[in-house]
């Protein structure tokens, strides 16, 4: 007896009419999973850069005790895991014991016998953290989190703690684990952080994971028993370029560049605008003012680079006549400047092109663009913040703000971060 | 449905059943030879491996120290370094190396480890090697001082020795003292070695053997007597000794061109270990035997690169990356530079100049034990990046050192290649 | 038969080809669904209208505006000082106009503004081209200001090349707080009055705000730690938020609840609402609408156990925002801190200009 049997065509046919929905449902999935990509100071994102931390509890840098509170939040409704690097930009003296007894520095004239204030190395030191769905954390970069849980009721509520007995008042320590972050106290430590969002679990728990659930701020406080200043800026956040919670290949990340397979994060801008008073600058008789910008890089090599590269920036400033002028500065892995000496050494910033001797305006608008070296260096994008500093002539109180800086246009090529 | 056979198909499909299985067997048997061919001939090369348990053909000791005005320890210091052969017949030849990894204190000039030594100064480092040959005799231990090394005149079997017959009352060192060609009957002696002490005190740095062949055409050892040297080194520190056993880099088979020593799979010597492994008390961690809080836990580390060129004198290079375990599983890293050599004086120095914020710290880590997990990366090509360590856990009250104990680190994995440059 | 063949490989040719055109199509939509979805207005980037939600000129408090052409043509922008809503809920409008020459940065104080003045002495407040007639802002103002690109006539323009930062300082105290002004970019280069912040002309504002904050009442760590604390400092924020949806023409006037979930380190959370008219500024923790949810259990009625918290702000229009935080030691010295809040999805909104 024959059976029927469909025909080889039919089959096609057939199969053909299961691969169009199938295409479809693929299309969807593809359109869904391609977002956005920024490099923002507001969306949350899958790598956070904190370019500035400061402690500095003797208060040997600026005459004041420092110290900065780091904020980080999963906004997402999934746990997430988060693996972190302090790098350490700290200048150290070549010779001598410098501001702290391990050689921290400002200028040469802070170390003995004819040392060398300089940036000898960026040391970098990681630690993970693990976040609950839609949990912040906070901790002072000076204590670092060393405990295990948080002080509830009682006279300090919300302190770390890891017994009952670190709580005052008759407060009770509740558990509460989110890892372990290394103290920078004792000593000076000026540098930055950076984090990023990673798979957590597995062989190889630190590989980045193509997710954007993380914000962050910090807050850079100078405080003694008489003064209360405060500044907070939004960490730059680098999206993801997928948000699919799939794993990436390795712990390189790619910041955009030319090749649109390898990207992985958003790019790093080809400029960098800050609009600025000019350094001593009058606001008003009792408020004279003057900026400090703090430089990094967007690419690293954290933990392998043991000579990190060099980077070339050029600054254009115009003034509120639109008078142009220029100037450069070249810095490794990390700097905090004032702005006046990024063209004149400390004692002459009265001849800067960024103070207002010169300029003759309050105002003025710099555009950093970094400039492409010829060593080989991996990408040249860079990240900034910049703080104003208040001074009163008349009694020298100084109060500040911190604030972020305006990014502009795409550059060609990629940035990586690698560790 | 149902077939039908008959009793001739029947034994034929039989007969082609069984032929087909006999072939299917006769090819598995032969698959299961040749696998087994396969494996030996495999295990003669996965068998060269980094040991610090069993004699190889190249023997590391990572750290040797030399401070006899007590400069930089609370004691004078010396490095008792044993070298022995387990060749059962016949003599063996070690070219050794003494690398001279100890820094200058940019403040004066003085030796230095690393900057805690310098009062304030930066400790500039330097490299240098020196370079001899010991000659062993069969089965036997050779030990001597790194400050003083061993001259000629003072090793065991020297001689002099006697003339054959009939001249066997003349003493001799060699045939042309003996008349009427006779010749001298040397035997097994360590002629043509000589150690020299160390070149500055006080010192640190590492020293490095490799098994040649010997005689008048000497090259680096991979015949069928390779691996027959081990070493160990005990530092005293004062009365307190501190004994590690010497790392060992067997020997593959491959012969050596160009004084270009592979240490790779597939290259002439083992390959470095991927990792090595540290299992440690965090420093400042309170002794738990007695609780004694004053009574404490510090560890000292020393990496040496595997790779180093002693022909052009450009010493290994890599960055040593550490991973940090506490036994609450959680994790710390940091890294730094393996120049040459790495010395940390304690742990809790390596990613801070201030022990109470480093994570080797156990008011960090927030528990007694750890470990660490060290690997070399980015070497500088065609050197590689490979590490080799040995560990120093001490006891401390008040601060001063009571108690001591060197051990050898664990390894796992095989590292990329690392190369050896001979001059 | 030889006709039904040929039909089936036709077909399979037509199958082959839609096949590849949906290809095609997906490709093209991903990226261009990555393009849509990428906003660039922000507060890190150049736009065609600013937006400053807090200006003020109360007590010692005083606010000095940044503005900037980044670009290299002249650029016409159109500015109006909002107010605070009245008892109806309407806001106020003053408006002015700048003018830009390239790459020129200009500042004034709101307290004082800015004339027109070629005689301005080198280094002094007003030195430099003077963009146009400022005026100031009278004592005690709380309010806002937004800007808008717009051509030599006045219409809408979208250069994409105006950015802001504002500066908010107590002339009392010393203290002072910086925030950078939010950007929304055009998309089409066809602009219309009303301004269509949906994607279409103009990027849309954003749809939810995300806050990190110290609930009030929470003790600060650093005071406590390196200052004058002894148990007695004092955090508190105070939240501003300006409605995206703006007839400057007609004032504005617009009401809407805010809802909020507030989460603290321990994963609890704690939801809520306030009302928001067309711009709000809120202590938080210190209104009826925020008292248990943004308080901390050290003040009578808080909820939050922790120092450090999160509040995500669901907005039933486009709403930008910017946070002052408050930091107190036992003497009551003070140091504050202003930060631009995180932001997320996406809101509709229309700016109707005069």
């Amino acid at each position: 007896m024959w059976r029927c049997k469909r025909s080889e065509g039919d089959m096609k046919n057939a199969r053909m009419a299961i691969r169009l929905p199938v295409a479809l449902l693929a299309c969807g999935l593809l359109a869904s999973t391609a977002v956005g990509q920024k490099v923002s100071t507001e969306e949350a994102a899958g790598y956070l850069v904190f370019p500035k931390v400061v402690v500095d509890p003797s208060g040997a840098l600026n005459g004041v005790p420092m110290d900065t509170v780091i904020r980080i939040t999963n906004t997402s409704g999934q746990p997430s895991s988060v693996h972190c690097f302090y790098l350490d930009g700290t200048p150290r003296c070549t010779i001598g014991a410098g501001l702290d007894g391990d050689g921290a520095c400002r200028t040469n004239d802070d170390c003995a016998g004819g040392g060398i204030c300089t940036l000898s190395s960026c040391q970098a030191i990681n630690f993970d953290l693990n976040l609950t769905a839609n949990q912040p954390v906070g901790w002072r970069a000076s204590e670092g989190v060393v405990t295990t849980g948080f002080c509830v009721g009682g006279t300090s509520p919300g302190f770390p703690c890891s017994v009952d007995n670190d709580c005052t008042g008759g407060g009770v320590c509740q558990a509460q684990d989110i890892g372990r972050v290394p103290p920078l106290a004792p000593g000076i430590f000026q540098g930055e952080l950076k984090c990023v969002q990673v798979v957590g679990s597995g062989n190889d728990p630190n590989i980045p994971v193509n997710r954007n659930d993380l914000v962050g701020n910090a807050s850079i406080y100078r405080v003694n028993n008489a003064i209360v200043d405060v500044q907070t800026y939004n960490a730059v956040g680098v999206q993801a370029v997928r948000s699919d919670g799939s794993s990436q290949n390795d712990t390189t990340l790619v910041l955009a560049g030319e090749n649109a397979q390898d990207r992985e994060y958003a790019g790093c801008s080809a400029q960098v605008i800050v609009d600025h008073f000019f350094d001593s600058a009058l606001l008003s008789a009792a408020r004279e003012v003057t900026s400090e910008i703090t430089l990094v890089p967007c690419s690293e090599r954290l933990e392998v680079d043991d000579n990190p590269a060099v980077h070339t920036l050029q600054f254009v400033v115009f003034n509120e006549f639109e008078q142009r002028m220029s100037a450069s500065t070249r810095f490794r892995c990390f700097r905090e400047v004032q702005l006046s000496q990024l063209d004149r050494r400390p004692g002459q910033e009265a001849f800067s092109v960024f103070n207002v001797g010169v300029q003759g305006t309050l105002a003025g608008q710099t555009v950093i663009r970094p400039v492409l070296s010829g060593d080989g260096n991996p990408g040249n994008g860079i990240l900034a913040i910049v703080e104003e500093f208040h001074r009163n002539p008349n009694n020298n109180a100084v109060r500040s703000a911190a604030f972020n800086i305006h990014l502009r246009g795409d550059k060609r090529q990629a940035d990586t971060v690698a560790y | 449905m149902v077939t039908i056979r008959t009793r001739s198909q029947r034994a034929r499909l039989s007969s082609e059943r069984s032929t087909a299985m006999k072939k299917m067997w006769q090819a598995a048997a032969r698959m299961g030879v040749g696998a087994g061919v396969a494996l030996v001939a495999m295990a003669g090369i996965a068998n060269a491996r980094s040991t610090t348990n069993r004699p190889a053909s190249i023997v590391v000791w990572p750290k040797i120290v030399v401070d006899t005005s007590a400069r930089w320890l609370v004691a004078p210091t010396d490095t008792r370094v044993m070298l022995s052969s387990t060749n059962a017949s016949g003599i063996k030849q070690a070219h050794c190396f003494y690398i001279n990894a100890t820094g200058h204190c940019s403040n004066d000039g003085a030796g230095c480890r690393d900057a805690t030594d310098c009062g304030g100064g930066e400790c500039v480092p330097s490299w240098n090697e020196t370079d001899f040959d010991v000659v062993l005799t069969q089965e036997q231990p050779l030990a001597w001082y790194a400050s003083g090394g061993l001259a000629r005149g003072r090793f065991p079997l020297e001689g002099p020795f006697r003339c054959n017959a009939p001249f066997v009352n003349l003493q001799c060192f060699s045939d042309a003292q003996c008349p009427n060609n006779v010749g001298c009957n040397t035997g097994q002696s360590n002629l043509g070695s000589a150690i020299p002490p160390v070149p500055e005190d006080p010192f640190i740095g590492a020293l490095v053997c490799i098994q040649f062949t010997g005689g008048s055409q000497s090259v680096p050892d991979q015949t069928a007597t390779q691996d027959k040297l081990y070493g160990d080194a005990t530092i005293l520190t004062g009365l307190n000794p501190a004994r590690y056993n010497a790392v060992g880099l067997e020997a593959t088979g491959n012969p050596v061109s160009n004084g270009e020593l592979v240490l790779a799979d597939g290259g002439n010597y083992a390959s470095c270990p991927g990792v090595l492994i540290l299992s440690h008390m965090f420093d400042g961690a309170v002794d738990p035997i007695t609780n004694v809080p004053v009574i404490q836990y510090s560890s000292d580390l020393t990496l040496v690169p595997c790779s180093n060129d002693f022909s052009t004198q450009t010493p290994g290079r890599s960055v040593a990356q550490f991973l940090v375990f506490n036994e609450f599983e959680q994790r710390f890293s940091t890294s730094r530079t393996v120049d040459c050599l790495f010395h940390a004086t304690q742990l809790s120095r390596i990613d801070t100049r201030n022990p109470a914020r480093s994570i080797f710290s156990a008011g960090v880590a927030g528990t007694l034990g750890g470990q660490t997990r060290i690997r070399g990366v980015g070497g500088v090509s065609p050197l590689g990046s490979g590490l080799l360590g040995v560990a120093q856990a001490n006891l401390d009250f008040f601060g001063l050192r009571i108690g001591s104990a060197a051990y050898d680190l664990h390894q796992q994995g095989n590292g990329r290649s690392d190369l050896m440059i001979l001059p | 038969m030889r006709g039904r063949t040929a039909r089936r490989i036709a077909m399979r040719a037509l199958y082959r080809s839609w096949l590849l055109g949906i290809g095609m199509l997906c490709v093209f939509a991903g990226a261009a669904g990555s393009q849509a979805q990428q906003t660039r207005s922000g507060t890190d980037r150049p736009g065609s209208i600013l937006m400053f939600p807090k200006v003020v000129r109360t007590g010692q408090r005083d606010t000095i505006v940044q503005i900037t052409n980044t670009g290299n043509s002249i650029n016409w922008v159109h500015c109006f000082y909002l107010s605070a809503p009245d008892g109806s809920g309407y806001c106020g409008a003053v408006d002015f106009e700048l003018v830009l020459t390239r790459q020129q940065p200009t500042q004034w104080r709101v307290s004082q503004g800015r004339r027109v003045d070629p005689t301005d002495s080198f280094g002094s407040a007003g030195a430099g081209f003077d963009p146009g007639l400022i005026p100031p802002v009278p004592p005690g103002f709380q309010g806002a200001l937004v800007c808008v690109e717009v051509d030599a006539n006045g219409n809408p323009l979208g250069q994409n090349r105006l950015k802001g930062e504002v500066t908010i300082m107590d002339d009392s105290t010393g203290d002072v707080s910086k925030y950078n002004a939010f950007a929304v970019a055009p998309v089409s280069e066809n602009l219309s009055n009303p301004l269509a912040l949906d994607g279409s002309e103009y990027e849309t504002c954003p749809g939810s705000l995300t806050l990190n904050f110290s609930p009030r009442g929470s003790l600060d760590p650093v005071i406590e730690n390196l200052g004058n604390g002894n148990l007695s400092s004092f955090i508190s924020t105070n939240l501003t938020l300006l409605s995206c949806n703006l007839d400057l023409a007609a004032g504005v006037r617009s009401n809407g609840t805010v809802s909020y979930i507030v989460y603290d380190e321990f994963e609890s959370s704690f939801s809520g609402s306030f009302p928001h008219q067309c711009w709000t500024t809120i202590d938080l923790g210190n209104t009826p609408q925020t008292t248990g949810q943004f308080r901390s259990t050290l003040l009578t009625g808080g909820a939050i156990a922790t120092i450090f918290a999160q509040a995500q702000l669901t907005l039933p229009t486009g709403l930008v925002g910017v946070a002052e935080s408050f930091h107190a030691d036992q003497a009551g010295v003070t140091g504050s801190a202003a930060s631009n809040l995180h932001t997320g999805g996406a809101r509709s909104a229309t700016i109707r200009l005069p």
